[in-house]
């Protein structure tokens, strides 16, 4: 007959003891977790970087060794001529379409930031006549199909005598619809308190704008930034409608000189798009804090 | 508002002055903008209508006849050139869009959720994850026809190196289609992905831990929690999906050239966009251009209208 | 509160600075108008437009170089352009066409019924070129409506490039020029997971049945070019022999440049493609010893099909200014005269004299296609004929891909297309050039 005093388990001597096993297993499980976790992250941006290796790969090597019947990561034979290339070539300008890409997509983005927060600032905080007819029609037109856009805004731009012009290039950009959309958004979501704060202070609308909204939308006006920038720095059949001179080319019609009319210099190209790629990736890293916290903060509640 | 001000002269004076000041105020604002808009959007718009009812070249000015809704009736009318072409590229960019869309959404979701966590690093990994979305479509065409060629790309070598029947991805269904969704998919689901990551932070924590001592598991959490505070995200990355897969043209331009084709002509592989851009630009009748674009934007309209009422009904 | 106002305020003035600097660097003008009396003309400029994007654009680029040292009164600024179709169309829109264009064969009677070309009869006489002096299809096609818009300047024909030493692996000492040498030389080289010979279901093959079209006898069009006549027997019987090449020799299903990547591999006997890929499939381009010659004769009747650069004159608003077009005549004998230079770039000079000369022996390219370019398959001079080749196109591809199995079908079917397309194009053009 068994007794029916309970002994003490000679493992579970104490509470503590027992609470420290759950704890271990429980921190394995965290371990494992992370591991997996980081596993399958790296997993993906192998995945991701590997177009990319290629790309990179490819450009360090000549004609010859760009089809062969083995695969070479690291090219067989290395070789710089590619960029040699491509920045000695007098034909190739391509320092000044570099420049002038810089140029029109600085510009574009600066004053797109500009005009569309002026106008953000309105639809979102302001009661005017009109403001959600106005406001509706614009995002329709947001269903468009922008190749409709390109032989309208051509003429116009030729009748205005812009033509192989920045400002041609340019002004244009700055009817897009997607950042007032996006900054209106933020600054509905922004407290009202502040600003309220400052009209019984004194200030006027344009003060309020700028000194309360302006500086807190500036996340949304860094994410806005990039995308406008990106956006501008890659345009190709705009600016291709509208600029002849070689000089005034911008990086993506320029890089379209190295593609023949019926071949194409891969490992040209490839370093082509390397050197266009480095500075628009230098210039995420920098800004991409802003970009997540801004997003957090447009308030995106629909 | 306020309440009225006291009756004294100055204050009456100044607060007539705000409130005269105040009407006109906002529409400063919004004119720098809106002049930008009228004249590069509404304008080429209406002025797009109207070049739809000719038959309309502008070099050739004095051929342009004003034809009615003939453009429209063309596109309507079996048998004519326009006909096929048109309604078979329409085809390919609405299986395009629902192809690629669900992938655009569903990617970026999952990738946000993993990097969602305060680990270490995962900078590293969001710059890495949005990497692709810097390069011009042109850059990323040409990659990616070169890594689907059927003899010498990377995919196929691989695939005969693990004795894999190597496909002719860019020459026949459905290889086309994968090669072109693949190539999209890489280079845009960083944007969506760091709009998805966005709205997960501000997702407060509390919420998380409060499903958790419930006694849900990660999935419930997700299910329960995370997906409804999501839905005006997902709403918005959904519609700027559809419209952009909509306006598909550089990948299958470059990688595929609109092929493989088809019997009765046309291509498996070519989008709506290009069909409009040919019949603009290449046989400059921007008439029938024009009346296709409009078709096509009444169709995308519908779409995302759908899509809205889809996202509404849910809740 | 103002002093803060101000540095924004500064930026943006910076900003618009920029953006006015930019607008002001911008807009160079395309030249002085001259002195249009035509008695002294001074320093006359051109501007010279081209779509030699790519490697080919410098050799014209030394051409011009050397042109302008030898002729201090006369500058020409070269520019090249890509989608070049579509810059000129911009061009004209707004009166900014160059002074002298390339213009290719397809689209010499399109850009002329635009007004984007003018006749150029009137620098004829400067040049002093005629008929004999190029073959007869790069002079036939610049006529145009009864007035002459353009002069030949160099030919871009298919040509046959092979891997030496795989064909002497296999036995094939010298490159096929008969229907049976080549069936010989592809059949013995289709070994050991080796091609003999690679053909795609996308370009080039449309270029291969106009050649093989043509050999066996039939035309793309009627003499008027109102019907398309692709679908004759000769066309069946050119689309059946490619049918079975593929099926024999070649890879099926290839995507467009899958025959020039898989020849670089080292593994194909013989590819046709155009002139073009000779730096890429021969030479320094490829591991092996790649050569390139003239494509075997199929067919009874010779021919090869073959792209062609023209010189033309655009047209102004401002009317024909006799200092500029006197320049341009000089400049234009120059190249054509001097295109033994332009050949390096890898075409073959469409002047007899040059081409028949002994310049030419130096370059074993050329002259082994000297004698291919003397049978060119050119398009009609008819206006919008480019797009009337479209359906052609699509049931090549189809055919060859294996998603149309019935030819015939196929041929007729691309031919009613093009019929419509055609009487859409005659609708728009009308029957001659317009005057503005």
């Amino acid at each position: 007959m068994t007794t029916t005093v309970p002994s003490p388990h000679p493992l579970k001597v104490s509470d503590g003891k027992t609470r420290k096993n759950r704890r271990k297993k429980f921190r394995l499980t965290r371990l494992a977790r992370l591991v997996l976790l980081y596993a399958l992250l790296v997993l993906i941006a192998v995945i991701i970087l590997l177009p990319l290796a290629w790309m990179v790969s490819t450009s360090f090597k000549p004609k010859s060794q760009l089809f062969l019947p083995i695969i070479y990561w690291i090219p067989k034979r290395f070789t710089w001529k590619n960029y040699t290339d491509l920045l000695n070539d007098p034909a190739i300008p391509i320092i000044r379409w570099f420049v002038n890409s810089i140029g029109v997509a600085s510009v574009s983005t600066v004053l797109t930031l500009l005009v569309d927060s002026l106008a953000a600032y309105a639809y979102a905080r302001m009661e005017f006549a009109g403001r959600n007819v106005i406001f509706g029609f614009m995002l329709a037109t947001l269903f468009l199909p922008g190749m409709m856009f390109l032989i309208p805004n051509f003429v116009i731009i030729a009748n205005l005598g812009l033509l192989n012009t920045y400002a041609g290039v340019i002004l244009p950009y700055l009817a897009g619809v997607f950042g007032v959309f996006f900054l209106r958004q933020f600054f509905e979501s922004l407290p009202r308190e502040l600003e309220e704060a400052a009209r019984i202070d004194g200030a006027n609308r344009f003060q309020t704008f700028y000194k309360i909204a302006l500086p807190l939308a500036k996340p949304a006006l860094a994410t806005l930034g990039i995308i406008t920038f990106l956006a501008s720095w890659n345009d190709f059949l705009w600016p291709l409608l509208v600029l002849q001179d070689s000089d005034l080319q911008t990086l993506p019609l320029g890089l379209a000189m190295l593609q023949g009319a019926y071949t194409s210099e891969y490992g040209l190209m490839m370093a082509g798009a390397v050197i266009v790629a480095i500075p628009t990736l230098v210039l995420f890293i920098i800004l991409q804090r802003f970009v997540v916290q801004s997003v957090a903060n447009a308030g995106l509640k629909g | 508002m306020q309440a009225a001000p006291p009756a004294s002269l100055t204050l009456t004076h100044t607060g007539k002055k705000r409130k005269k000041r105040a009407r006109w105020v906002p529409y400063l604002f919004i004119l720098p903008h809106l002049i930008f808009f009228t004249g590069f959007l509404a304008y080429p718009f209406f002025n797009g209508l109207y070049i739809s009812l000719f038959r309309y070249d502008y070099l050739q000015s004095s051929t342009n006849v004003f034809v009615g809704l003939q453009n429209y009736i063309n596109l309507f009318t079996q048998g004519t050139v326009e006909f096929q072409e048109f309604w078979n590229s329409l085809w390919n960019t609405i299986q395009f869009v629902v192809y690629s869309v669900p992938l655009l959404v569903a990617i970026p979701l999952l990738l946000a959720l993993l990097l969602n966590s305060k680990i270490p690093g995962r900078n590293i990994f969001r710059t890495i994850y949005f990497a692709p979305w810097v390069l011009s479509v042109a850059i990323v065409g040409l990659l990616w026809f070169w890594i689907f060629q059927s003899e010498g790309g990377l995919i196929n070598y691989y695939l005969t190196a693990w004795h894999l029947q190597p496909i002719q991805w860019l020459s026949t269904q459905p290889g086309a289609w994968v090669s072109i969704v693949v190539a999209t998919v890489w280079w845009t689901m960083g944007f969506n992905m760091i709009i998805f990551l966005a709205a997960l932070q501000n997702i407060p924590t509390e919420l998380y831990e409060a499903a958790q001592t419930d006694g849900s598991n990660r999935w419930q959490a997700f299910w329960l929690v995370t997906l409804p505070l999501l839905r005006p995200i997902l709403l918005l990355i959904v519609t700027i999906s559809i419209i952009a897969s909509f306006n598909l043209f550089g990948q299958p331009f470059i990688m595929t050239h609109g092929g493989p084709p088809l019997a009765s002509g046309g291509g498996t592989t070519e989008p709506v966009m290009l069909e409009i851009y040919n019949e603009g630009f290449v046989r400059h009748f921007v008439g029938g251009a024009a009346a296709m674009s409009f078709v096509v934007a009444v169709i995308m309209m519908a779409v995302s209208y759908a899509n809205f009422k889809l996202f509404q009904r849910r809740a | 509160m103002q002093a803060r106002l101000k540095y924004p305020i500064s930026v943006v003035m910076l900003m618009s600075l920029l953006a006015a600097l930019l607008t002001a660097c911008g807009g160079g003008s395309n030249g002085s108008t001259g002195n249009s009396t035509g008695a002294n003309c001074g320093t006359v400029s051109l501007s010279y437009w081209n779509a030699f994007t790519g490697p080919d654009g410098p050799y014209m680029g030394k051409l011009v170089a050397s042109f302008n040292a030898a002729n201090p009164n006369i500058h020409v600024t070269m520019t090249i352009q890509a989608d070049y179709d579509t810059k000129l169309d911009t061009a004209a829109a707004s009166d900014t066409l160059p002074d002298i264009a390339i213009i290719n064969e397809d689209k010499i009677a399109t850009e002329a019924f635009r007004h984007i070309l003018r006749p150029i009869d009137g620098i004829m006489p400067a040049l002093g070129y005629t008929s004999s002096d190029f073959p007869t299809p790069a002079w036939n096609i610049g006529e145009v409506a009864g007035h002459r818009y353009t002069v030949p300047l160099s030919i871009v024909p298919m040509t046959m490039f092979y891997n030496v030493d795989l064909l002497k692996k296999y036995g094939i000492d010298n490159p096929p020029t008969t229907a049976q040498e080549f069936a010989i030389a592809a059949a013995a080289a289709t070994k050991d997971g080796n091609h003999g010979f690679q053909i795609t279901t996308g370009f080039p093959v449309q270029q291969i049945f106009q050649q093989l079209l043509h050999q066996f006898g039939g035309t793309e069009y009627n003499s008027d070019a109102t019907q398309a006549t692709w679908n004759s027997p000769a066309g069946l019987q050119a689309l059946q022999w490619m049918k079975d090449a593929q099926a024999k020799y070649s890879a099926p299903k290839l995507e467009v440049d899958a025959d020039v990547n898989s020849f670089k591999s080292g593994q194909v006997g013989m590819i046709w493609n155009g002139i073009w890929q000779a730096t890429n499939v021969t030479g320094d381009g490829v591991d092996f010893n790649g050569m390139a010659g003239p494509v075997p004769q199929i067919g009874p009747d010779p021919a090869t099909w073959a792209g062609l650069a023209s010189f033309a004159l655009p047209a102004h608003k401002s009317g024909v200014n006799q200092c500029k077009d006197q320049a341009a005549s000089s400049f234009i004998k120059y190249v054509i005269d001097n295109s033994l230079q332009w050949a390096n770039a890898g075409n073959v000079p469409a002047y007899n004299k040059v081409r028949n000369g002994d310049g030419i022996k130096a370059m074993p390219l050329q002259s082994s296609l000297a004698k291919s370019v003397e049978n060119p398959v050119f398009p009609p001079a008819v206006p919008g004929i480019a797009d009337a080749f479209a359906p052609l196109g699509d049931a090549i591809s189809a055919v060859m891909s294996g998603s149309a199995t019935d030819m015939q079908k196929a041929l007729n079917d691309a031919a009613n297309r093009a019929d419509q397309i055609l009487a859409q194009n005659r609708q728009k053009y009308g029957s001659t050039p317009s005057n503005s």
